[in-house]
């Protein structure tokens, strides 16, 4: 098969299809390949928008209407040549061609092919596919019916057969392992659990280790990290002074409704309107914290009513994204240009948001109301007391050595022995590990006197022990939530602005026309979300069941996550799209059994192994004839990397934690030095434990993000982002070879394959190895590594102090293998799901 | 895409050479997938397959941007006007305050009095610019400066305000001026960054407001685009330097195994991104060589400290960060944007106005001056301005401060493609609403791209259905007045 493919690719160069497909013959789609042209090219100025309609001419709609004539008018169904918008493109006249040159847009020759083709079949309209209800669709029949194994793969197959393609064989059950355990729990198996399954014979084994993962709790972490982008959760405020915020306990009900399996619909609707469903509680109203995860701010010169705007059209934008994959942001101040959605449909939406009580002005240091405080659904109030005690402790050390300080206090204390006098000279006489802390304050105040640096770190630490002990005595966290202000007439605001509200034009709740109508008096958030998540919204199943797709699969079923418009892509399964979100449905908006249904199909299982052919042939996998490797998101890069290391401190849920980044990054921008002293404006390293927890906990400082996630395409949080970028950079090299954390990650591995005294080096070559890939060296791989062990002995032999250096302890063998788990530790593989 | 297409090619080609993937060395590698990326994207965000850029012949091949964070005082820099001394303490009239909006910081003042310049002004150069005695060095230069009069801004806070003039929105999400610069020109050397970003605090009023890595962020734009926050000392890239204990001889070895097994992985697999990373190692390992050489001033003569200041010995200063400008120049970076902090003169505008002067004047001056001497300033563009400007009329009483005023401030610019000894846009009486020559900070954007060769309409990336531009959906106008 694969070599008859390669003589295909070879003798033959792929005429690139239309818009996006692959297929060079199959019949022309409106959806699929028209609409993307006319969309792209021609309704900026011919489609929805009417104020910067020309001609007054729609090409969207086929027929005239108020104010507007249609496509028909300017083409001839079934005769190109006869038909006005053919001339128009195919002319060379700059003042009769269409588009415009000064509309910087231009039809391809094969974009022009495709709009004659399609006016010779008829110029069939049809209404945008994500808007049609979705369909209850059959699983075709294939011709191989030994493959599947379940409904997925018929769609998957039936496609690859139609390209005359056939799927990759089943991956090795080694990379089945680490696959499923990676994807479903962001963290790779343990060596055991890889022999066992390796060695099992039990035909029940893979879907017994998909029970076992998705009844981990780190199922719940995994699947909360992408929802977390999509909600642009953060622990800062995000503009200006971008002080520290409480938000926590809602990831913590997050994480927690992922492992209560809570039903989609539910998800989506406390997240809404908790706080105004029938019997609401703490716990209901936590989840709104979704919606108050927007940025906010107290700049000085804020007027409050414009950042209340600022913060609606965060949510419209986060709503409209993540739960019907639309970009309502441009009708903000126009009519959308390329999907019909109309500035007074935004308004509508708007109101929904309008009436909630959210001051434009934000509260300093913490969180601006409305609030809650409660306990975490699984950090309880004792575990909540003790960390903010610990986090107290720690501060406090931090009164007496500010830990950036350390040295330069050192420094100064050695060159001022000399000349010191009184209670100064007797505390510098001391030696530095047995000094009180009255003599560390007495030198403290000697050395701010020279360092201003000190004075501002312990006013900035004096702020953060106040806030955290004002906590504790309020008994308790916070969370900001929503809650209604009571009725407030929105009205549309022209241009988006403001301070424009057009009274002309009062609006109230409601949805846009094009998607099905919401039947209520007057509806508020509550309605809303019902709305979202009735059994006949075209978007809502769709939308969520391909972000989980792509999340497994590694690309969308439509590749665009955050767009199901025009301008998106079509899917490339399309059936298969709708037949897996009308089962979510019926399944009851059951996640478990989305990811279940998905993990255990044979697509899914495919081996990523790629050949030149099926990269040349499918280089983005649309059709889905084999798995892709990628990269870890930034996040289980670290996770990985601690856990194989033996590090990793797998405790769920709980406040943020703070792992060493380099000193001064938050100073350098932040607002650090004001006399008031603003929270998050310098970093505090954690200290223990809480310094090797799951990312997901890692503090998020809007504007100042963890540096070495950020390397890893991390986005910054302050909008809602449903997709990351994966790209490669020699910053990521720097990252895994140099950052403290990573460095002491590969120390602690050597230093636990070496616990056994009497294991040889070539069992301890695999044991680390494994630790990191799941897998065993072939043997090529480990005469690599041990030659590097020998290369790395010699020269540590030669140089002891280096290996002193390099572990703290006199040991060269130590430093060698150190050496070498550094090597395994950045491994493509050590960092890659297969 | 771009990238995938370019490793299909390279695949192609390895098959036709007839090599095996673990037979070519590293080095070849590096080769192999293209020395002049740093950094490679995976993701296929959207159809962006288009050539970006440049658009046509660019007349400045990387740039410097000196951006003057908290927004510093046209009035008492730039903005000469003659009668300055009769209007002060007087009430600015109704009629030049107009109907539009000032901050809450000084909306509830009873009165607005015209606050003079705290300097005197003179006449400079060929050109007779007039310049206030603050800027004594900057005045030494205006026969190369070309000096926007006129640039105005919808923002009157810092945040937005800044958030607009570097992203082209005061909305956050968007992608910085060097992010599209990064992605539309790619890089021009294989160790140093398409993009850096050097920080520094002012005297002036310290801290100054805070600024946010969105400033030089890749917003939708692959991550790799983003700015690349260089630290002072001597490894200012974060994690350059080796760990204690592991040395140069050892990291190449540790290299050299990653390479092999790397390169095994990637025969096994047929994955090219496994390659990629390989080349993306050595990169990292050329950084590790080259960065602590840029970062090096030893090899600086004394007469660049002369004519930089002494600050510029002390990492991290504003004049420590030109001089890295100009090397990293010199290297053919193609972006570097420094952010100085502090120009936010809302209270003791005397003192801290005078101190931001001092920490700045002298080195931007310098900055122009060398790459003059060097013959780099003829195809290198300098951008000096901040956010906004500042109100005539004072913050509280006369003499004490200034308010944030986006209606008309100052930036100018030097070097590849702008003529020297120019100025553009005029005032009014009051330096506080534009008369002519206005330029909205999208056309300053817009005139930035066109003088490194791209258009700004046709630099797009497609993200959320829109074809996303640095200038946005609102037309922008490239400021031809100004070009050589």
């Amino acid at each position: 098969m694969l070599l008859a493919l390669q003589g295909l690719v070879c003798g033959l160069a792929p005429a690139m299809y239309a818009a996006e497909g692959l297929a060079e013959e199959r019949p022309l789609s409106y959806g699929r390949d028209v609409r993307p042209v006319l969309s792209d090219k021609c309704f900026a100025c011919h489609g929805p928008d009417a104020a910067d309609r020309q001609a007054d001419l729609r090409l969207d709609v086929p027929v005239a209407g108020e104010g507007y004539i249609g496509a028909h008018w300017v083409l001839e169904p079934g005769d190109p040549g006869g038909s006005d918008l053919v001339a128009r493109i195919r002319s060379e006249k700059a003042s009769f061609v269409m588009p415009p040159p000064e509309s910087k847009l231009v039809l391809t020759e094969n974009e022009k092919s495709v709009l004659e083709q399609w006016i010779r079949e008829g110029a069939v309209f049809e209404q945008h596919w994500s808007f049609e209800p979705v369909a209850a669709v059959e699983p075709p029949a294939v011709l191989d019916e030994g493959w599947p194994r379940g409904p997925i793969d018929r769609f998957v197959l039936s496609r690859l057969e139609e390209e005359g393609l056939a799927p990759s064989p089943e991956a090795s059950r080694r990379a089945l392992i680490r696959r499923l355990a990676l994807d479903l729990n962001g963290l790779p198996p343990e060596p055991e659990e890889v022999r066992a399954f390796v060695e099992s014979e039990d035909p029940a084994a893979y879907d017994a280790l998909v029970d076992r993962l998705l009844a981990s709790p780190h199922f719940g972490e995994r699947m909360a990290l992408p929802w977390l982008d999509a909600a642009r959760y953060a622990d800062t405020n995000g503009f200006s002074i971008d002080d520290h915020r409480d938000m926590w306990l809602w990831r913590e009900w997050v994480i927690d409704a992922y492992n209560r399996n809570v039903p989609y619909d539910e998800f989506v609707t406390l997240q809404l309107a908790g706080d105004l469903v029938p019997g609401a509680t703490d716990e209901t109203r936590l989840a709104t914290g979704f919606l108050r995860n927007s940025m906010n701010t107290h700049e000085g010169g804020t007027i409050p009513e414009e950042y209340r705007t600022i913060y609606i059209a965060d949510k419209i934008d986060t709503v409209s994204t993540v739960f019907m994959g639309l970009t309502m942001r441009c009708a903000q101040c126009h009519d959308h240009k390329y999907d019909p959605l109309s500035t007074r449909e935004y308004y509508q939406m708007y109101a929904f948001f309008d009436s909630a009580h959210e001051p434009g002005m934000g509260a300093v240091n913490g969180n601006t109301e409305p609030l809650i405080r409660t306990v975490g659904p699984i950090t309880g109030r004792e575990a909540y007391r003790a960390d903010v005690v610990e986090r107290i402790a720690t501060l406090r050390r931090y009164l007496v050595h500010p830990p950036e300080l350390v040295l330069a206090r050192a420094a100064w204390a050695e060159a001022a022995a000399e000349s010191a006098e009184g209670p100064l000279r007797d505390a510098l006489l001391v030696r530095a590990d047995r000094r009180t802390d009255a003599q560390w304050g007495v030198i403290n105040a000697a050395f701010g006197a020279s360092e201003p640096l000190m004075g501002r770190h312990l006013a900035a630490i004096e702020r953060e022990i106040e806030v955290l002990e004002s906590d504790l005595e309020a008994g308790g966290a916070s969370a900001m939530v929503m809650e209604e202000a009571g009725p407030r007439q929105t009205f549309v605001l022209t241009r988006g602005q403001y301070d424009q509200p057009d009274e002309s034009q009062p609006v109230s709740a409601g949805v846009p026309a094009a998607l099905p109508p919401l039947d209520a008096e007057q509806p508020g958030r509550l309605e809303l979300a019902r709305w979202l998540v009735s059994a006949d919204h075209p978007l809502t199943a769709r939308v969520a069941v391909n972000r989980v797709w792509q999340m497994l699969t590694g690309r969308g079923i439509v590749a665009t996550l955050n767009d199901f418009g025009n301008q998106g892509s079509y899917p490339t399964h399309p059936e298969l799209l709708d037949h897996l979100a009308s089962r979510f449905v019926a399944q009851g908006w059951d996640v478990k059994w989305l990811v279940r249904e998905i993990v255990t199909s044979a697509a899914y299982r495919q081996s990523s192994s790629l050949t030149p052919a099926l990269l040349e042939r499918d280089p983005k996998n649309e059709l889905l004839g084999r798995m892709v490797r990628r990269r870890l998101p930034a996040e289980f890069v670290r996770d990985g990397a601690l856990h194989a290391a033996g590090l990793l401190e797998t405790r769920v849920g709980g406040p943020s934690v703070y792992p060493v980044q380099p000193d001064g990054l938050w100073r350098e921008v932040s607002h650090f030095g004001y006399p008031k002293a603003f929270t998050a404006q310098s970093f505090y390293p954690s200290r223990g434990a809480d310094l090797r927890r799951r990312s997901l906990y890692t503090f998020w400082k809007r504007t100042s993000p963890p540096p070495s996630l950020a390397a890893f395409d991390a986005p910054n949080r302050e909008v809602c982002a449903v997709d990351r970028a994966v790209t490669n950079t020699p910053l990521q090299a720097l990252v895994l070879l140099n950052d403290p954390e990573y460095v002491g990650a590969a120390r602690a591995l050597a230093e636990s394959v070496l616990e056994d005294e009497a294991e040889s080096d070539a069992a301890r070559v695999r044991a680390l190895f494994e630790r990191a890939t799941s897998r065993p060296p072939e043997p090529v791989e480990a005469s690599v590594l041990l030659r590097h062990l020998e290369a790395a002995r010699a020269r540590y032999a030669a140089d002891p102090d280096a290996a002193r250096l390099a572990t703290g302890r006199a040991s060269v063998e130590l430093a060698s293998w150190a050496s070498l788990a550094t090597v395994v530790l950045n491994l493509d593989e050590a960092i890659t799901r297969p | 895409m771009k990238n995938l297409d370019r490793l299909r090619r390279d695949l192609q080609r390895r098959q036709l050479l007839g090599g095996a993937l673990s037979g070519l060395g590293t080095a070849a590698l590096a080769t192999l997938l293209g020395p002049k990326s740093f950094g490679a994207a995976r993701g296929e965000p959207g159809s962006n397959d288009a050539a970006p850029a440049p658009h046509f012949t660019p007349r400045a091949r990387r740039a410097i941007y000196l951006f003057q964070s908290g927004g510093p005082s046209h009035i008492d820099l730039w903005d000469h006007k003659p009668h300055w001394d009769r209007l002060h303490g007087q009430p600015i009239p109704p009629s030049v305050l107009g109907s539009q909006r000032v901050t809450g910081m000084t909306a509830g003042q009873s009165q607005f009095l015209t606050n003079r310049p705290i300097r005197p002004f003179r006449r400079h150069g060929d050109c007779g610019r007039w310049v206030s005695e603050l800027l004594p060095h900057t005045a030494g230069v205006v026969d190369d400066l070309a000096v926007l009069k006129a640039v105005h801004t919808e923002a009157i806070n810092h945040d937005p305000g800044i958030t607009l003039i570097n992203t082209g929105d005061s909305q956050v999400g968007k992608a910085s001026l060097g992010a599209w610069l990064s992605y539309g020109l790619g890089s021009e050397n294989e160790d140093l960054p398409a993009y850096t970003v050097l920080i520094s605090q002012g005297n002036g009023k310290n801290p100054g407001q805070p600024i946010f890595s969105r400033l030089w962020g890749s917003g939708f734009l692959p991550s790799e685009h983003q700015g690349v926050r260089l630290r002072a000392g001597s490894a200012p890239v974060m994690h350059l330097a080796n760990p204690s204990g592991v040395d140069r001889g050892l990291r190449r070895e540790q290299l050299d195994a990653l390479a092999a097994l790397n390169g095994h992985r990637a025969q096994v697999t047929g994955d090219p991104e496994i390659e990629a990373r390989v080349a993306q190692y050595e990169m990292a390992f050329r950084m590790q060589a080259s960065v602590p050489g840029l970062a090096d001033l030893s090899d600086e003569p004394e007469s660049t400290f002369d004519l930089y200041g002494h600050d510029a010995r002390r990492p991290g200063t504003y004049a420590a960060n030109c001089l890295m400008a100009r090397r990293m120049m010199e290297r053919g970076v193609r972006f570097v944007q420094l952010f100085h902090r502090g120009w936010d003169q809302h209270t003791d505008l005397v003192p801290h106005l005078s101190a931001q002067c001092r920490d700045t004047d002298r080195a931007s001056a310098a900055l122009v001056t060398d790459l003059k001497r060097r013959g780099l300033l003829d195809d290198t563009l300098v951008i000096w301005g901040g956010e906004f400007g500042r109100t005539a009329y004072s913050q509280g009483r006369l003499d004490s401060g200034r308010d944030h005023h986006g209606r008309c401030f100052t930036v100018w610019m030097a070097g590849g493609g702008v003529k020297g000894g120019v100025e553009h846009g005029v005032t009014d009486d009051h330096s506080y609403n534009v008369v002519d020559g206005g330029v909205h900070v999208r056309d300053l954007n817009a005139t930035i791209l066109h003088l490194l060769g791209i258009d700004h309409e046709r630099l797009t990336f497609k993200f959320q259905g829109l074809s996303q531009s640095l200038t946005g959906v609102e037309p922008a106008r490239v400021v031809r007045e100004i070009l050589a």
